[in-house]
């Protein structure tokens, strides 16, 4: 899976994480650790992690076409 | 409440060649009457259910990871003072807790990157096209000898930067590791084990060490070069301990995983056609496969206060045996659970990498090979088909699921 340009700068935009394929929807956010729904992908904070495989921010990418 | 009646009646019922070999009908019985179940005599439980698995996972201080690469059995005093004197391992990112444990985690986070895993991709990919072309032009072929002994070991130990000339040693070394930790030796051959151990262990510094000197592109570089921006925080003595670690991991598992996957998939022609006819169903069909056919079929932790899971109170001290295949095999979780369905949504929310702080870093390689090996066979092997009558023998460990040998004839009307 590679990140695309469009996809990356759409807030809307679901990301993956290259670890464990977690995925981060905006739509549904990360109510556990306390993102809201709605949140996009660039407005987490810098130390979330992802909530699956504990890495960071950097390992995910955009989804194309999500 | 106290544990529900266990439907194993020791440890031993986890080693056999017949529960290995068809698991799932004793572990959906488990699930059904003892989701948590306290092994008859022992301070052992069963856990087996995918939420109560996943309560394990999450909650690393009610459940600690710092014996879980321990040998299960107990060691004879002989093979314990050979490990003692020659094998002075340190606790790394799959047997502790923190604070030690997210540094050691982070430290290999930081180096296994995507850049790294894309750079290994094109050796790997010439490497079981190679064995692919080779076990295609048999009338006959073993899966493990000509493809997943040497592929995933090649792609494992140069990531590590381990020379290829020594895959035959390093295979060799692990299987003693697996049989030491996960297996019930007798004294005699425990002794053995523990001198194999301590000979993996002195490569594995030595190649520390001549890394130092000179630095390879690999992941002991990387980690040593690491570990000189972190100071106390990460040692020389931990990259070891980290590498010894990686050397298994690297590649035990992922042999493993993708045997277990063909044979099913090979059992089950439609599915295989349906691979062979449309590739684009090849990655989801490597998360079914993991979730029917994990590798992995226990995990242990050591509950450090009491507790309760599922209903059932845990002691402190109390041993767990986290179930990743039963928990696959849910179907609370995965609706008819027990049907391979390459096309099934959640799929990838298997735990065959475990879950959260213990997931496996290298899950990447593993599903790259997997895809790459599927790819490879039914575009070069499509009417590859098992040898009927064939007997499968499992390697007797309550760890993993090592299948021993699986004959194929590749091209069968070629």
């Amino acid at each position: 899976m590679m990140a695309t340009p469009g996809a990356a700068t759409d807030p809307a935009a679901v990301w993956e994480c290259a670890v464990c394929l977690h995925q981060y929807d905006p739509a549904v956010g990360d109510p556990e650790h306390g993102i809201r729904a709605g949140t996009p992908f660039a407005d987490l904070p810098a130390d979330w992690r992802c909530p699956d495989c504990g890495v960071e921010k950097s390992f995910y990418a955009a989804v194309p076409g999500r | 409440m106290i544990a529900q009646k266990c439907p194993f009646s020791s440890v031993d019922d986890l080693l056999g060649n017949d529960y290995l070999s068809q698991p799932f009908p004793a572990l959906q019985e488990l699930r059904e009457t003892a989701p948590v179940a306290q092994l008859p005599g022992t301070n052992t439980y069963l856990v087996s259910r995918y939420d109560d698995l996943v309560t394990v996972f999450k909650d690393r201080d009610t459940f600690s990871s710092a014996k879980a690469t321990d040998p299960f059995f107990p060691v004879c005093p002989e093979a314990r003072d050979i490990l003692a004197s020659g094998f002075p391992r340190k606790p790394t990112f799959t047997n502790c807790d923190p604070p030690r444990h997210p540094k050691m985690r982070e430290a290999v986070a930081r180096c296994l990157t995507p850049q790294r895993w894309e750079k290994s991709r094109p050796a790997v990919r010439e490497s079981a096209t190679i064995l692919v072309d080779r076990l295609a032009a048999k009338p006959q072929a073993d899966l493990v000898a000509d493809l997943l002994y040497p592929l995933p070991a090649f792609a494992g130990f140069a990531l590590l930067g381990f020379p290829a000339a020594d895959t035959d040693r390093l295979k060799e070394w692990c299987v003693y590791r697996v049989l030491l930790t996960y297996g019930k030796l007798s004294p005699e051959h425990q002794v053995k084990a523990a001198q194999e151990l301590t000979s993996f262990w002195t490569y594995v510094r030595e190649h520390v060490q001549r890394s130092m000197q000179q630095p390879g592109d690999d992941l002991t570089g990387d980690l040593l070069a690491l570990s000189k921006t972190m100071g106390d925080e990460l040692t020389t003595e931990d990259v070891t301990n980290m590498i010894y670690s990686i050397a298994l991991a690297a590649h035990e598992t992922s042999q493993n995983a993708i045997l277990n996957g063909l044979l099913r998939v090979l059992s089950e022609p439609a599915q295989w056609q349906a691979l062979c006819e449309d590739k684009s169903l090849i990655p989801n069909a490597v998360e079914e496969l993991l979730r029917l056919e994990t590798p992995v079929m226990t995990l242990r932790r050591t509950v450090t206060r009491d507790t309760t899971l599922g209903g059932v109170a845990l002691p402190a001290g109390a041993l767990v045996l986290l179930m990743p295949a039963s928990g696959n095999h849910d179907p609370a979780h995965f609706p008819d659970a027990e049907t391979m369905d390459i096309r099934r949504r959640n799929a990838r929310e298997h735990l065959t990498f475990g879950k959260q702080w213990h997931f496996c870093m290298g899950s990447p390689l593993a599903r790259y090979e997997y895809a790459l090996v599927l790819e490879l066979l039914t575009t070069r092997t499509p009417r590859m088909r098992l040898v009927a009558g064939q007997e499968l023998k499992y390697l007797p460990t309550m760890q993993f699921r090592v299948l021993e040998k699986l004959l194929v004839e590749p091209s069968p009307d070629a």
